[in-house]
C-alpha cells in the first residue's frame, strides 16, 4: 500500500510538473525560442519555390497551394528589383492543398551570381531553330562536401530561367546515372562510387504543377550513408564530386520527337543575353544544416538563431488556453513534450556547431596535427637519442598507417592472420558498432579527463616534487 | 600562427636535444657498449610494436575516432606541457633580466 501510495505521488508531481512547464510556455515565449526545429531523417519538409520581383507585379512561381500569410510576413521594401528568392514552405503545416508560407530569411537567395559555369547539359535533340530538349545534365560542385557515417542528405539542383521557355512536366522522371563519390581531393581524388547502388538513393522532382510554361524546377537527391560508409575510404576523407542525370528523352531522332513534348525540359538553344540559366545548389545535412555548394552564402544578413526561433515557434502545437476537455489536456502535454523534444536537440545541435567550429578554427587538419608537429623531429641514431625519438616518431607514423594482414608460418603450415574490423562489420554489424560506440566513449573520457589533470598540474610548473607514485 | 610558433619551438627543441645528447650517445657508444645494446633493443621493440600495433588494434576494432583521440592525447601530453613550462621559464628570466 505504501508502494502504491509512492507511484501515484510520484505520478502526480511529473503530472503538475508537465502542467507547470506548460503554462510557464505561455507567458514565455523565449522559451520557445531555445527550440530548434530539426528536418532530422525526414523527407525535406519545404518545398522551394522562386518569388519574382523583377516586374511591375509580384509574383511567386514553383509551389502548390494558397499562401496566405507570405505577402503579410515579407518585406517587400527590401526586396531589389531583378532578385529572386528562394524560399521555402514547411509541408507540415499544409492542411489539404493549402499551406502556410513562413517569409523565411534563410532561404532567401541572391541570384547574382551564375552558376552555369559548372552545370553541363548535353542538347541530343533539336526540335526547331530555337528549342532543344535537354538530354542530360551534370554538376561537378566546386565545392566538395565530406560525407560522414549516418547522415542524411538532401542535395536540390534548381534550375531558373528569366524568360518563360523552361517546362518541366509531372510526367518527366529522369534517371539518377551518376552520383560521384570520391576519396581524397585535389590530384589525390579517386572515385570510389560511380553508381548510386550502394546508396540508398531517391530523388524527386517539383515543379509548378499548374503552369504550363514554368520558370523553375528543381530536382533533389536524398540518400543515407550507413554507420560504416567512412570505412570505405580506408581513412581518407569521402566526398561528394558530382551529379549526373540522363532525362527522359527520345531516342530514336526526329520521328518520336512527336511525343515527348510532355515529358521533356526544353528551353530555348539560342544563348542570347537574355535567355539566362541560373541553378541554385545547396545541401541540406541531416536536414537541419544548409550549405551552398559553392559556398555562395544566403544572404548578408544570414541569422541562423531567429530562422531557428522562428520556426520552432511555429512547429509547436497550438493549444486552446481554456482547459475544457482532455484532449486539451493532451494537447498541453503533447506540445511540452514537443518543446522538452525540441529543446535537447536544440542543445546537442548546439554543441555539434560549437565543436565543428573550435575544431576548424584551431586545428584545420587535425589528423596530421601528430605527423606536423613531429615530422621535424629526427634524433641521431644510437644512445639515449634512439630512445626518445623511437615513442615520437612511433606517434607519427600511427595516424598514417593501415592495418595489414599478418603471415606467419606455424611450422610448415603458412597462417595469415587477416584484419578483423572487415570481418566484423560482415559478420555482427550492430554489436560491433555498439563496441566501437562504447569503446570510443571510455576511450576519449580517458584522454580527456587526462589532459584535465595535465592542464592542471601545468599550474605548478616549477613543482619538482617527485612523486613516488607516479614512479 | 599558432602551429607555426608549435613548429618553430619544436624545431628548436631537436636542435638543442641533438647538441646535448651528441657528447652523451657518444660516450655511451665507446665507453658503455653494453648499454648502448640495450638502448637499441628498446628501439627494436618499437619497431616490433610498429609492425604489428595496427593488426592488434584492428582485433580489437577500435574505431578511428578512438586511435584519433589516442594520437591527439599523446601529442597533447608531449607538447603542451613543455610549451608552457619553456615559457613560463621565459617570462621568469625576463622578470630576473629586467631592471
Amino acid at each position: 500500500m505504501v508502494f502504491l501510495k509512492k507511484i501515484i505521488s510520484k505520478i502526480c508531481v511529473i503530472v503538475g510538473v508537465i502542467f507547470c512547464l506548460g503554462f510557464l510556455s505561455q507567458f514565455f515565449p523565449f522559451l520557445n525560442g531555445f527550440i530548434v526545429d530539426t528536418y532530422a531523417q525526414e523527407d525535406v519538409p519545404f518545398k522551394v519555390g522562386v518569388l519574382n520581383t523583377s516586374g511591375s507585379n509580384t509574383t511567386v512561381t514553383g509551389l502548390d497551394g494558397t499562401f496566405s500569410n507570405f505577402f503579410e510576413n515579407a518585406n517587400q521594401n527590401s526586396l531589389n528589383t531583378f532578385q529572386y528568392y528562394l524560399f521555402g514552405v514547411d509541408t507540415s503545416t499544409c492542411q489539404e492543398d493549402s499551406c502556410d508560407l513562413v517569409a523565411d530569411p534563410v532561404r532567401q537567395w541572391y541570384s547574382y551570381n551564375d552558376l552555369t559555369d559548372n552545370l553541363e547539359f548535353n542538347y541530343p535533340y533539336q526540335h526547331s531553330t530555337d528549342v532543344t530538349y535537354m538530354g542530360s545534365l551534370s554538376y561537378t560542385f566546386t565545392k566538395q562536401f565530406k560525407l560522414t557515417n549516418s547522415n542524411h542528405y538532401s542535395i536540390m539542383l534548381a534550375i531558373y530561367k528569366s524568360s518563360n521557355d523552361i517546362r518541366f512536366n509531372t510526367n518527366l522522371n529522369p534517371n539518377l546515372t551518376g552520383l560521384n563519390i570520391t576519396i581524397g581531393q585535389g590530384t589525390s581524388e579517386r572515385q570510389i562510387l560511380s553508381s548510386v547502388d550502394n546508396l540508398d538513393v531517391k530523388h524527386t522532382i517539383y515543379t509548378d504543377r499548374n503552369n504550363s510554361q514554368s520558370h523553375w524546377a528543381s530536382i533533389t537527391v536524398e540518400f543515407d550513408t550507413n554507420s560504416n560508409f567512412e570505412s570505405l575510404g580506408n581513412n581518407e576523407d569521402i566526398y561528394l564530386s558530382s551529379l549526373m542525370f540522363d532525362i527522359n528523352t527520345p531516342q530514336e531522332g526526329w520521328s518520336n520527337i512527336s511525343y515527348p513534348f510532355n515529358n521533356v525540359l526544353y528551353f530555348p538553344s539560342n544563348k542570347s543575353s537574355d535567355v539566362y540559366i541560373k541553378n541554385y545548389l545547396y545541401v541540406i545535412e541531416n536536414g537541419s544544416i544548409f550549405y551552398t555548394l559553392d559556398g555562395m552564402p544566403f544572404g548578408e544578413e544570414y541569422d541562423f538563431t531567429s530562422y531557428e526561433d522562428i520556426n520552432v515557434i511555429n512547429s509547436i502545437p497550438t493549444c486552446s488556453d481554456n482547459i475544457t476537455s482532455l484532449s486539451d489536456i493532451g494537447c498541453h502535454i503533447k506540445r511540452v513534450f514537443t518543446m522538452i523534444e525540441k529543446f535537447f536537440i536544440r542543445i546537442s545541435n548546439f554543441f555539434k556547431e560549437l565543436l565543428k567550429s573550435i575544431t576548424q578554427s584551431l586545428t584545420p587538419q587535425p589528423h596530421t596535427l601528430a605527423e606536423q608537429y613531429f615530422q621535424t623531429f629526427h634524433l641521431e641514431d644510437g644512445g639515449v637519442s634512439t630512445v626518445i625519438s623511437k615513442p615520437l616518431e612511433f606517434i607519427s607514423d600511427f595516424n598514417t598507417t593501415s592495418c595489414q594482414p599478418i603471415s606467419l608460418s606455424l611450422g610448415s603450415i603458412p597462417i595469415t592472420l587477416p584484419c578483423m574490423t572487415s570481418i566484423y562489420i560482415s559478420k555482427f554489424n550492430t554489436i560491433f558498432t555498439i563496441y566501437q560506440a562504447i569503446t570510443t566513449g571510455l576511450i576519449c573520457y580517458y584522454c580527456c579527463l587526462n589532459m584535465f589533470l595535465v592542464i592542471k598540474k601545468l599550474q605548478a610548473p616549477d613543482n619538482d616534487k617527485v612523486e613516488v607514485l607516479d614512479l | 600562427m599558432i602551429d607555426n610558433l608549435f613548429l618553430g619551438f619544436f624545431q628548436i627543441l631537436t636542435t638543442l636535444a641533438n647538441v646535448l645528447l651528441a657528447p652523451i650517445n657518444l660516450l655511451i657508444v665507446d665507453v658503455f657498449p653494453n648499454l648502448n645494446q640495450a638502448l637499441i633493443s628498446i628501439s627494436n621493440l618499437f619497431d616490433i610494436i610498429s609492425t604489428y600495433i595496427y593488426w592488434v588494434i584492428d582485433l580489437f576494432g577500435l574505431s578511428p575516432l578512438a586511435c584519433q583521440m589516442i594520437i591527439y592525447y599523446f601529442t597533447f601530453i608531449l607538447t603542451v606541457p613543455v610549451t608552457v613550462y619553456v615559457i613560463k621559464i621565459a617570462i621568469k628570466w625576463y622578470h630576473y633580466l629586467m631592471p
